[in-house]
């Protein structure tokens, strides 16, 4: 899979982003727009289990969706990310900062 | 017991005043007669102080007695310089009044030396009296007191009668801070023996009058330095919600305490621990209350946020003027001026306007006496009262002022690498004629790093010329590729076989590698990737390149090094922005490299002794992602035997991929690098990135930095 998908649909009552695709540097501004627009609006699940790639730009987004959530008082959880998603969060060092959700009662 | 050591305690309070303003003023004319009324005042406190407690253990009349009546002695010439103070403060009255004030005070002092110290007229004797001191006042006790008394008065009307004669607000505020220093400590001083059973009853009274020369002293002292004028309507919301804290919790506690307290007749236990319970349930309400009204009552009609989110939102890859236009924008609006003026350092090192939408034309010459002025001070912010009435300004206050009127400026804001400045934001004065606060001040503070990002993008990489080329992203990026790499220090030393090298994945990287050499045998380094791709992360990763060295020069703690790197990350480059890399020193004399990983994946040592390489990069944390980063920080220890190889790797070649998608990996590199083992660094850096491209069948994905260096031969110096 080398084109990256975003969609948003509702499961269990929750707005989910659910991407699939590489996050990389040709695709991550599809990724840092919609994933920035959902957190400024509310609380929001990003579904990452069918990511194959997730670069750092892409780590970036998720590091300052995090920081925007807290300021606009805004929950960000991670759905069941791959092994690869996983790898990139625990790259940085910082892999427990990340909220990751295995199911959707968690949120 | 207790009033003797407050007593002491003075003393070393005024040392440390002298020593905090020498140490920031040195050199300034009139620091000499502020230290002058503080060294006084600690002599006098520490000849009291002791005398003090001669008397309290009986011991040593005779010297007791000397030492009050030097300690008196200490405290007119005290006051005789508070006089010679006010004569030359906050600006310098005619000459003549300052020489016959000075030869009177000159006078008064040697009189009081005669009389106080020298006679008995001052005082007879001071001796104890069951717990107490008693002092026998000599026949002219009274009247050097109302003297003294008189003087300190006589000071404070001067400051006061010339606070309205200044047209300028700081001086006039100035004037009103020193008047109201006198006031304070003096009148607290005059009135003390008043509130005493009897005025010859003196142990409080010793005790406790240093502590109002501290005041008085302190006061005063700050009065010479101050140079920005108070945000009185913040201080005034911030003390309407105190008061306003004190009355909705605090009497209500203490309400509760004291109706606690009549419980005491039924039961010992019930008071206790209900004061107990009332005090935590007190503090969480005065929590509340805290963050609901007082952390408000600051932030009304302020500006600040808007203002950093504004800066940070401006993308410098849109072009000069456009970023020009809009940080003008932001500002104005912000702050309501209209006169804006940004200076850069050119070629030659002199500052030149580069941009003034109201027409303002200024430069600043490299080695005129405002230039060798501005960079000594070290001062980032700088506003036109500071200008005016600071002690530092005060040998090209003529020129500065002139600078400020011709762009009919208000504040100054200096972009500087290390202490070199390298661009100034000139802003007008508001439309309101207001003028800029304490508030305005902290605020230029909190947007500095941005605007130094705007001055460093504006002298190194938005120069006017290569706007025109027809790539202008690969002529950018050529500059800045050149640039970065021109700034590395020369890692050459007998005893160690360096080599590294850096490829972008396309012309432009966020990857770099930076040596700092600090003595003939140690080196500062730093390896890293900034986030992102193409020309923004380019433009980051010099920045960062730049503040890394700037920062290196005012931090000497590494921990704490690395931790202001992380403040400026999270704070100036584009949110999500991170730097995963290392950060390191090598000590060539002890054979030992010192570093902290922060997200580099491989930092590699060649063993001799088992043959084999062994992963030393530990545990990392990448900086930007959190606010405090220090206790996450590891600083380690590696001592180099002979015949070792220390390696590191950023993550685009252990995460290199072939086409079958195996990662190149750790593994490869090691054995691309112990193939290699007998060669000169810089052909193991060579041979294996041309491994690692063969791998991956040329196909690069990200940026590419290996560093190698070799420790072959430990006797050679």
């Amino acid at each position: 899979m080398t084109q990256l998908d975003i969609s948003l649909k509702n499961e269990e009552g929750h707005e989910v982003l659910a991407v699939s695709g590489p996050v990389n540097s040709y695709t991550f501004t599809e990724f840092q727009e919609k994933v920035y627009k959902a957190i400024k609006a509310g609380d929001t699940v990003i579904d990452m289990s069918k990511v194959t790639t997730l670069s750092s730009a892409g780590i970036g987004v998720l590091m300052a969706a995090l920081d925007d959530g807290e300021a606009a008082g805004h929950k960000l959880a991670v759905l069941r990310p791959s092994e690869i998603v996983v790898l990139a969060m625990d790259s940085t060092g910082f892999g427990d900062r990340f909220p990751v959700i295995q199911t959707l009662k968690e949120f | 017991m207790g009033l003797i050591l407050l007593s002491f305690l003075v003393f070393p309070a005024f040392i440390a005043n002298i020593l905090i303003v020498r140490s920031r003023f040195r050199g300034v004319a009139g620091l000499r007669i502020t230290e002058g009324i503080s060294l006084s005042f600690a002599a006098y406190a520490l000849c009291q102080s002791l005398a003090l407690a001669f008397i309290s253990a009986a011991a040593m009349p005779h010297l007791s007695h000397n030492l009050i009546k030097v300690s008196a002695f200490f405290f007119a010439l005290s006051y005789l310089l508070v006089f010679v103070f006010v004569l030359d403060f906050p600006v310098a009255l005619p000459r003549w009044i300052r020489v016959i004030g000075g030869l009177l005070a000159t006078a008064a002092a040697a009189l009081a030396l005669w009389r106080i110290v020298f006679s008995t007229d001052y005082i007879l004797a001071t001796v104890r009296a069951g717990s107490d001191i008693v002092r026998v006042d000599g026949s002219a006790y009274g009247l050097i007191n109302n003297l003294e008394t008189g003087l300190a008065a006589l000071s404070a009307a001067i400051l006061l009668a010339r606070s309205f004669t200044f047209a300028s607000r700081i001086q006039r505020q100035r004037a009103l801070v020193g008047f109201a220093g006198i006031v304070l400590g003096a009148g607290f001083i005059w009135i003390l023996p008043q509130l005493v059973v009897s005025r010859s009853v003196v142990r409080s009274v010793f005790a406790l009058t240093p502590v109002a020369a501290l005041v008085l002293a302190t006061v005063v002292t700050y009065s010479f330095y101050l140079s920005r004028l108070f945000d009185w309507r913040s201080i005034g919301r911030r003390l309407f919600y105190f008061g306003l804290l004190t009355l909705v919790v605090g009497l209500p506690t203490g309400l509760a305490i004291y109706v606690l307290t009549l419980l005491r007749i039924v039961s010992e236990t019930v008071p206790l621990v209900g004061t107990f319970v009332v005090f935590f349930i007190s503090l969480f309400l005065a929590r509340a209350f805290s963050a609901r009204f007082l952390e408000r009552a600051g932030s009304f009609g302020e500006y600040r946020e808007e203002l950093e989110s504004g800066l940070a939102h401006i993308d410098l890859s849109e072009g000069r003027d456009l970023v020009l236009g809009k940080l003008y924008g932001l500002l104005s609006n912000a702050l309501d001026f209209s006169d804006f003026t940004v200076l850069i350092e050119d070629d030659q090192g002199s500052l030149r306007s580069v941009f003034s939408p109201t027409g303002g034309k200024a430069n600043i010459e490299k080695g005129s006496d405002l230039a060798i002025a501005l960079d000594r001070s070290d001062a980032t912010v700088l506003l036109k009262s500071e200008a005016l009435a600071h002690p530092a300004y005060a040998d090209v206050r003529a020129e500065f002022m002139g600078l400020f009127e011709n762009l009919n400026a208000e504040a100054f804001i200096l972009a500087r690498e290390g202490r070199h400045i390298i661009g100034a934001f000139i802003l007008g004065a508001r439309r309101t004629g207001a003028d800029f606060t304490d508030y305005d001040y902290d605020t230029f503070k909190s947007i500095y790093g941005k605007l130094f990002v705007f001055a460093y993008y504006l002298k190194n990489v938005a120069r006017e010329s290569l706007l025109y080329t027809v790539d202008r992203e690969i002529a950018l990026s050529d500059q800045i590729i050149r640039f970065a790499l021109e700034k590395v220090d020369p890692f050459e030393h007998p005893k160690a076989d360096a080599a590294w090298a850096l490829r972008y994945m396309r012309t432009l990287g966020g990857d770099f590698i930076d040596f700092v050499r600090l003595s003939p045998d140690r080196w500062f380094f730093v390896m890293g990737d900034v986030s992102g791709k193409g020309l923004s992360a380019s433009m980051n990763m010099l920045i960062l390149k730049s503040m890394i060295r700037t920062f290196l020069r005012v931090e000497k703690d590494f921990v704490g090094l690395v931790s202001r790197i992380n403040t400026f990350i999270k704070d100036n480059l584009p949110r999500g922005n991170f730097f995963a890399g290392i950060f390191g020193y090598f000590d060539l004399s002890k054979d030992a490299f010192y570093y902290i990983n922060c997200g580099i994946p491989a930092l590699l040592l060649y063993s001799p002794s088992f043959e084999s390489f062994i992963e030393v990069q530990g545990e990392g944390k990448i900086l930007g992602f959190v606010r405090d980063i220090k206790p996450y920080l590891k600083p380690r220890k590696l001592i180099m035997p002979t015949g070792c190889v220390l390696v590191a790797a950023t993550d685009g070649i252990t995460d290199s991929e072939n086409l079958r998608g195996e990662r190149f990996g750790k593994e490869r590199l090691r054995r691309s690098i112990q193939e290699r083992l007998g060669e000169p660094a810089n052909a193991i850096v060579d041979g294996t990135l041309e491994d690692l491209l063969s791998f991956s069948d040329r196909k690069q994905d990200d940026d590419l930095t290996l560093f190698v260096i070799k420790f072959p031969n430990r006797s050679a110096k």
